[in-house]
């Protein structure tokens, strides 16, 4: 219910739209986009998990809705708004990819890569999506207008596996339950790194300030 | 002790020599050769490693022949083909080697089968920091020549 009426909120407006949704790569969710009147903040995204999932809200879905993205929520009977009232854009979707990136990792199951690898711990998802939201604050307040992202994958190792590379420099994160290891390089083509670190997930921002520092 | 230095020689393979390394489609990023083709954990058991394709004793399309890789991998898997002595240059010293172990899964071609190994051995955290540069400095690699899936073609990627 709240998330029908935050969709029908008078505040929220929208000019443009853009698709796809995303059914195909996660199966039964929706995405879509809401920005608040007058705002000069990006797009938030809005997710909604699927609405019959096995093990239900405590489902993989639920540390994503743990505050770990912003506007994740379950919903069992959602509309989505029409078409023509979503805002989305290319920056914007480019970090809510990385989001539907980690919903995909956390939706992998036993044997997902057909060698026996285990699933992805939830706990590693939720501290992967607070690394996303730290990583997105950091670029957003970078000095410059256009930053990269980073690129997920899920590790063999049993986490989610983060590289983000700027200019020449290269930050690579494992990001585990309990621990986020930290590598990184100033110059592609140096074998050595700077530096290896395992950090709680928090600590991690000086190493994404490095990065796009000037 | 002089058996023993013939198996030891035997069973390395020589800095001159190429690897290929079959690529899991599931774990190809971006359509490139990635981390999870080259997993390596202190906790691996010491005699384990990388499972590696000796080019001098297996082609191409030998390898994409094997039956067990087929079926993990699919028809026309890629491959990526390695230098034995660009892949180590910068781990000289590591103890992180390229020695051939047969196979018997890989049927006629077990004696072609060789292992990436001997990262078991750097310990701590020092020792995972350099796995990982080792991993990075091995998929770089990877990326510079490999077989795409389904092409006979090398791409590369620099």
């Amino acid at each position: 219910m709240a998330t029908a009426e935050l969709i029908r909120d008078e505040s929220l407006s929208t000019t443009h739209c853009a698709s796809p949704l995303v059914e195909a790569v996660i199966q039964g969710s929706t995405q879509t986009f809401c920005t608040p009147s007058n705002s000069l903040h990006s797009p938030r995204p809005v997710f909604f998990s699927p609405p019959y999932v096995a093990g239900g809200q405590m489902s993989i879905w639920a540390p994503l809705r743990l505050k770990t993205i912003a506007g994740f929520f379950y919903s069992s009977f959602f509309q989505p708004p029409a078409i023509e009232n979503i805002l989305v854009t290319r920056s914007s979707l480019q970090w809510d990819r990385l989001g539907l990136d980690l919903m995909r990792i956390a939706d992998l199951k036993v044997n997902w890569d057909g060698e026996g690898a285990d699933a992805i711990p939830p706990e590693a998802v939720k501290n992967a999506g607070y690394l996303l939201a730290i990583a997105k604050a950091v670029a957003e307040n970078s000095p410059f207008p256009i930053a990269s992202s980073p690129v997920l994958s899920p590790s063999l190792e049993g986490g989610v596996g983060m590289t983000w590379t700027h200019e020449l420099r290269e930050v690579k994160c494992m990001v585990l339950s309990d621990v986020v290891e930290v590598i990184r390089w100033r110059s592609p083509d140096r074998f050595e790194s700077d530096g290896f670190w395992e950090l709680p997930v928090q600590r991690v921002v000086e190493h994404f300030e490095w990065l796009l520092q000037r | 002790m002089a058996t023993t230095e013939m198996i030891e020689a035997n069973s390395q393979v020589s800095n001159e020599s190429s690897i290929y390394r079959a690529l899991n489609p599931n774990h190809l990023d971006g359509g490139l050769p990635g981390d999870n083709h080259f997993v390596m954990k202190q906790n691996h058991p010491v005699d384990d490693g990388v499972s590696m394709g000796i080019t001098a004793l297996i082609t191409l399309p030998q390898l994409r022949s094997i039956e067990i890789l087929k079926q993990s991998y699919g028809d026309g898997f890629g491959v990526a083909e390695l230098s034995v002595a660009e892949a180590l240059a910068p781990v000289a010293g590591t103890g992180i080697r390229i020695i051939q172990q047969d196979a018997t899964e890989w049927g006629e071609f077990a004696r072609a089968h060789a292992i990436l190994t001997g990262y078991q051995m750097l310990i701590g955290r020092e020792g995972k920091r350099k796995i990982r540069e080792f991993q990075r400095h091995i998929v770089k690699l990877a990326r510079k020549r490999f077989y795409p899936p389904g092409s006979d073609s090398a791409s590369s990627v620099q």
